[in-house]
């Protein structure tokens, strides 16, 4: 085949990969492919053979419908009755539920689901289920994992420095949107455009970080200029797959060559996002940044409050100790007379209650550091030092006069809020300085300098509610408010406020209090530019060399803006939802039906052009998107259409005469059976093993990973990403996989092995491949093992005996239980080995067949 | 069978299975079994397999494989102005830059006589297998695009690296090893990304995977902690006899695929390890290619490279990282080169003496040439990045030995005589492994796919 014919081979030349919807459609789909053999370059519209113009960009037409019958099943049945097939009974009772909590949660169903499920034997026990799940904020998660691949959802970069980027804001707002039941046309507006939306707020300025999930290289001259054209051709790609089912990327350097898409009309779209702006240089080239406070949970923090303050109220206030090192109490401001009077030199303790809202001011102080007369002083504001703080408490010791020899420690928390505190300045010499607010240790509270061995006596005698600045009388730092009960200890006092155990309660919800407090984060999102920029055609797509000027438009093709739209990307993203838009409705219903089927009526979910597949059943598409935009773009009554139709409930078990007559199942004969994505892979073993932590959004986190990746490769140094994995502690083992760090350069190899994509671009469609190395993950990752051993304690802890454990682990695992041979095979197996046993059980069933896979 | 039949039946496999055991893994496993080589090829192949040596960061053409006397001669003068008008450079920023001699003498080597700098003097004794080009030019300037493209023939991300596409139309030729294998060395630069051997568009089953040079080979080769290889077994036996039983329950013949997986997944279990330990080769075999058991060396990684070749996997790539010297490239080029010569070197001579390099194409280059010009001053002064002109080398594998194809001009700036352009160099790979580079294609978002893009011709006269 050395001389090979272009015309004689085309269709034998099109591999397929996935599948092969038969010869008609295969001669259908080689005809443009024919007419560019023969040398036509450019086929616009009428590209099928006939003089119609190509279906999708034609408004779908919702037929009317036999009663009695749901809509789906009656398209599905019809071409089946064609093609002389039956459809497949309905699945078992635990692979329904087992199908529909994969499909809409993303994970198994509990035991205890499942129990229920098969006991209710009311006519809505399915309705019933499907509702429940529906509610589940788990279905956010995993209809959010679809989007996120088309939305090229990553925490990093991409390119070669692949630095880390706070996108995680956008992942859970798609989580919540999708949880919320967001109309589809305005989650798609506010994606595109929320920037543009007036009276559009914070949030919807978070969900245009959608298309701040292009990649950005770190840009020094020239290629600044170049990677920000990348990053809109980068967008436009991105839209043409996820909403128009349109391959614009082809458009980029040339006519497109097969569907209706000049180069100008490419770069008339090009117009619309080309006016985001381009900041910084080098490492720090950045898009629109918006300061983001992460979520608070109000909630929480509202608990918190309530018990901080009523604990403060259970103790007794400010009754600072008496005992023989208290060297003396002064209810008001004070100067001694004798400077050698209350100025110990070792161990030191101030108390003092105070109310007020100064800025700068003493409690206590021997010290004038312009006279070079150090001893100790204890206030709020550090004197306005330039490295003071101004409303938080402060105290400076030093051990000489002159020079300074001392420390300097300064509080976290104002405390000149009005409200009346009890505060404390404990000193162990050559040992600690420590700051009490309310009886609590401030632990954040910053010390600067050695800490020194004793405190020097100065010649300045102490004073209560002022301080010295070169004067040998108190002249400056005067306390304006209420300050009583200042004592002075000639020791360390280890609880000042006198607060017992209390005190280590508060520090302690203290300390959950500031974790809820975020200070806020920059993240991305779109902005426009206030003149938009000049957009000309690139020449062969080389954006140096400009062509014809170009302003926004929209492809001719396709349904005109409304008149007098400015051609903005929100009237573009209103323009992409407007109900008679061809693409957009029959695109979004496809993606679903591709979750939910295996692949989508149209089969190349992101083409719907004329080399595209057409649909396997054109009727039902056009149905269900017509009914998507009539029922206003609700997407969980799309999803309830779809698994409330028993062609969604049928059996996925393959009869001989399926694999004749369709072995791709395109007439959906029986449901398609698959191996879990990536995240379920993992998601599932955690759930099964009692493992998983089910928390809703949030920073990503990092699970175990084979240590050196980053090392290995080069990912981790300061010139490139600037930052190595390490595994997480605690709960961020075993979060959602959908929280993993997404490295563009460098995916966690585990999600990676199960074709999890790296998402450097809008993913329409995983591959599901079988490997070897997927066998090595979930037998040996120590992620799948640490589950294997998990699940082996909850198999053994909770039952006593083999077979109890058997049927637990069963229905935990696989949702039914072990049949007799199973049982006897089961059991023999556990009866050698002691407890290590129930962990190859537990591996055993990890492992098969029936859990790695959606039935 | 011929290749038209061939597709006929690829077509029916594929029919039979969808989605799941391609047709390429399918037929690797039944050729694994039956030992009939095969898969796409369209004719028969001088290559069987790939060793690609890529020095990451771009090895100076000027200072090993491509002389230049004008550079000594004018070293310290500007630039000749004609020449680099409106040319943008990576880093050097300077308006005339300056002309810098080698720092090394260059010498005519073997039979051939070709000339190669004395950074590599082992290759040298073995110039005559190999056939150097001198005037490879490229699109790109900056490394990470550059590499993508030099990869994938393309800069963007998404598209299939040539190991991907040699997995996907050839298939593999072992049952216990991936066909595509990536080893790394060097020294921390530029960072490697995945997607320099990433699947792209194909199956991501086709995607390279690393052998890492440290710990486990491959990742969780392992078991677990406790977990015994008896035990295993035992497991393994269990899972096979419930997977066997979903099988007859359910029809789905991903099942058989499953069991398949999971027995040679056994089997790499005891493959991996034997195979990359390189402390059960012969001393002088070790000491020939400077190899040292347990250190992470490029060494090691050739040594490797023979013997994963010896065990018919189809693409190994030898990443050797650090070759970026845009400073003292004097001392840089020399530890690098001083790391890779006498390995190449034996890497060449290993294979002729074991009979695997007629079939076996070896690979050395980077992702671009540097600059003849000087990067900053004295003996701190470096090259910079140069797509214009620069050198690769190809050797066995059906590749002409002892010659010298194309030049560059005389500052080794623009490759001048008989180019080669990189889509050029990926014809004539896929073209001693037996592909036509024009029909190789895979079928993405609405057009047939290339490793050349629309581009590349055959360079014939690098052929036996």
């Amino acid at each position: 085949m050395q001389d090979s014919n272009p015309i004689t081979d085309i269709p034998l030349a099109v591999d397929r990969s996935h599948d092969d919807p038969g010869s008609r459609q295969l001669a259908w789909a080689a005809v443009p492919r024919l007419l560019l053999a023969l040398g036509f370059t450019s086929i616009p519209v009428f590209a099928d053979g006939n003089e119609s113009p190509h279906w999708a960009y034609q408004p779908p037409r919702q037929e009317t419908l036999p009663e009695g019958i749901h809509p789906i099943d009656h398209y599905v049945r019809l071409r089946l009755q064609q093609e002389g097939l039956a459809p497949s009974p309905p699945a078992p009772g635990h692979t329904l539920i087992r199908r529909l909590s994969f499909d809409l949660r993303g994970l198994p169903p509990t035991p205890e689901e499942v129990r229920r499920f098969l006991a209710d034997d009311s006519p809505d026990a399915w309705t019933t289920l499907v509702e429940r799940f529906l509610a589940s904020s788990h279905f956010g998660e995993r209809l959010g994992q679809n989007w996120l691949d088309l939305a090229r959802y990553a925490d990093t970069s991409g390119y070669a420095a692949d630095r880390t980027r706070n996108m995680w804001v956008y992942r859970d707002w798609v989580i919540h949107a999708i949880n919320n039941n967001k109309r589809f046309d305005q989650f798609t507006i506010e994606q595109i455009a929320g920037d543009l939306l007036p009276n559009g707020g914070p949030a919807k300025k978070v969900a245009t970080g959608f298309h701040r999930n292009a990649m950005q290289a770190k840009g020094n001259n020239p290629r600044k200029e170049e990677f920000r054209v990348k990053t809109v051709v980068d967008r436009l790609k991105t839209t043409g797959r996820t909403w128009l089912g349109l391959t614009l990327e082809c458009a980029e350097c040339h006519d497109h060559t097969h569907d209706p898409v000049s180069q100008k009309e490419y770069y008339q779209l090009f117009a619309i996002f080309n006016n985001v702006p381009h900041l910084g240089k080098g490492y720090d080239t950045h898009g629109p940044l918006m300061d983001f406070v992460p979520h608070d949970d109000n909630e929480r923090r509202k608990v918190l409050e309530d018990r901080i303050t009523a604990l403060r109220k259970a103790v007794p206030r400010a009754s600072s100790p008496g005992d023989t090192t208290l060297l003396g109490i002064w209810a008001k401001g004070h100067v001694e007379k004798d400077p050698e009077k209350f100025a110990p030199t070792g161990d030191l303790t101030i108390t003092a209650v105070i109310r007020t809202r100064e800025k700068v001011a003493d409690i206590a102080s021997k010290y004038d550091w312009k006279s070079k007369t150090r001893s100790f002083v204890f206030g709020i504001g550090g004197e306005a030092d330039k490295n003071s703080r101004p409303g938080h408490l402060f105290a400076w010791i030093s051990s000489t006069n002159e020079p300074w020899n001392g420390a300097v420690i300064h509080s976290s928390m104002p405390v000149n809020d009005d409200r009346e505190h009890h505060v404390a300045l404990v000193f162990q010499a050559g040992k600690s300085m420590k700051l009490f607010v309310d009886g609590v240790e401030d632990k954040a509270a910053r010390v600067t300098g050695n800490v020194p061995g004793g405190i020097s006596v100065s010649a300045r005698p102490l004073a209560i509610g002022a301080g010295y600045t070169n004067s040998e009388t108190p002249n400056a730092f005067h306390f304006q408010g209420e300050l009583r009960q200042v004592r002075l200890y000639a020791r360390a006092l280890p609880d000042p406020g006198q607060m017992g155990t209390t005190g280590a309660e508060i520090q302690k919800l203290q300390g959950e209090l500031a974790s809820l407090r975020r200070k806020p984060i920059k993240i991305q999102v779109m902005d426009e530019l206030p003149a938009p920029r000049e957009t000309h055609v690139h020449i062969r797509g080389n954006f140096k060399d400009r062509g014809e000027r170009v302003h926004p438009a929209v492809p001719a093709a396709l349904p005109a803006l409304p008149a007098g739209a400015k051609a903005n990307r929100l009237d573009f993203a209103k323009w992409l939802v407007q109900p008679n838009h061809p693409l957009t409705s029959r695109v979004a219903v496809n993606y679903h039906w591709q979750h939910f089927f295996g692949t989508g009526l149209v089969a190349t979910a992101a083409d719907f052009g004329t080399m595209g597949e057409p649909p396997s059943h054109p009727g039902l598409l056009d149905w269900l998107a017509v009914e998507f935009v009539k029922g206003k773009w609700n997407r969980k009554d799309l999803v309830r259409l779809i698994v409330n139709s028993e062609t969604y409930r049928q059996s996925s078990v393959q009869s001989p005469r399926h694999r004749e007559r369709d072995p791709v199942n395109r007439l959906l004969a029986r449901m398609f059976r698959s191996r879990h994505p990536a995240e379920q892979i993992r998601d599932n073993a955690l759930a099964v093993s009692g493992l998983l932590v089910p928390a809703i959004g949030g920073p990503p986190v990092f699970p175990t990973q084979p240590g050196g990746l980053y090392e290995e490769t080069g990912q981790n140094e300061p010139g490139n990403s600037n930052f190595t994995w390490k595994d997480s502690t605690g709960d961020g083992r075993y979060r959602k996989s959908i929280y993993t760090y997404w490295k563009r350069m460098l995916l966690h190899p585990s999600l990676g092995t199960f074709d999890a994509p790296p998402r450097q671009v809008c993913v329409a469609r995983r591959p599901v491949t079988n490997t070897p190395r997927q066998a090595l993950v979930t037998l040996n990752d120590p992620i799948f093992h640490e589950c294997a051993q998990a699940f082996a304690r909850r198999i053994a802890g909770e039952h006593p005996g083999a077979e109890a454990r058997l049927e637990f682990a069963f229905q935990q695992c696989l949702s039914r239980s072990p049949d007799h041979e199973e049982q006897k095979r089961f059991l023999g197996f556990a009866d050698r080995g002691g407890d290590e046993a129930w962990v190859s059980v537990a591996t055993v069933l990890l492992n098969l067949d029936e859990t790695l896979t959606r039935e | 069978m011929d290749s038209l039949g061939h597709h006929i039946t690829r077509r029916q496999l594929l029919g039979r299975a969808p989605l799941a055991l391609g047709s390429v893994a399918l037929g690797s496993l039944c050729r694994a079994e039956q030992g009939v080589p095969g898969g796409l090829r369209h004719f028969a192949p001088r290559a069987r397999r790939v060793i690609y040596l890529f020095m990451s960061g771009g090895p100076s053409h000027v200072d090993t494989f491509d002389p230049k006397p004008v550079l000594s001669e004018r070293h310290g003068q500007e630039m000749p102005p004609e020449l680099i008008r409106n040319h943008e450079f990576a880093m050097i920023k300077e308006a005339r830059p300056k002309v810098k001699g080698s720092p090394w003498d260059f010498r005519p080597r073997g039979q051939s006589g070709t000339e190669v700098s004395d950074l590599f003097p082992h290759v040298g004794k073995v110039i005559d297998e190999i056939a150097v080009i001198r005037s490879l030019h490229t699109d790109t300037f900056n490394h990470d695009p550059a590499v993508m493209f030099m990869n994938t023939g393309s800069v963007r991300f998404g598209r299939p690296a040539m190991g991907s596409w040699l997995s996907y139309g050839l298939g593999s030729e072992n049952s216990d090893f991936p066909s595509f294998i990536v080893l790394v060395s060097g020294q921390n630069r530029q960072p490697l990304l995945d997607s320099y051997w990433g699947a792209g568009f194909l199956p991501s089953r086709h995607q390279g995977t690393t052998f890492r040079t440290s710990g486990e080979a491959v990742l969780h080769i392992t078991n677990p902690p406790g977990v015994s290889r008896t035990e295993r077994r035992r497991q393994l036996d269990l899972l096979r006899w419930m997977n066997q039983r979903r099988h007859a329950a359910v029809n789905d013949p991903e099942i058989s695929a499953r069991i398949a997986q999971y027995e040679l997944a056994y089997r790499m279990q005891v493959a991996v390890p034997e195979l990359t330990d390189i402390s059960n080769e012969p001393a002088s075999v070790r000491r020939f290619y400077g190899a040292e058991p347990g250190k992470a060396s490029f060494a090691n990684n050739c040594l490797l490279a023979r013997k994963l070749a010896e065990h018919g996997v189809r693409f190994i790539q030898l990443y050797d990282k650090g070759w970026d010297s845009h400073g003292s490239i004097r001392k840089e080029h020399t530890v690098r080169c001083q790391s890779v010569d006498r390995a190449i070197a034996a890497l060449l001579t290993d294979l002729r003496q074991r009979g695997l390099l007629d079939d076996t194409l070896v690979i050395w280059g980077g992702e671009f040439g540097r600059t003849p010009m000087s990067q900053g001053r004295g003996e701190g002064s470096g090259r910079d990045h140069h797509p214009h002109g620069f050198t690769m080398w190809l050797a066995g594998g059906g590749i002409r030995p002892g010659i010298v194809h194309g030049a560059t001009d005389d500052f080794g700036y623009f490759a001048q005589k008989d180019k080669v352009h990189v889509h050029d160099l990926h014809a004539t790979l896929l073209h001693c492994l037996g592909l036509h580079h024009e029909d190789f294609t895979f079928p993405h978002q609405g057009r047939d796919f290339r490793l050349t893009d629309v581009f590349g011709k055959v360079v014939r006269t690098l052929l036996l």
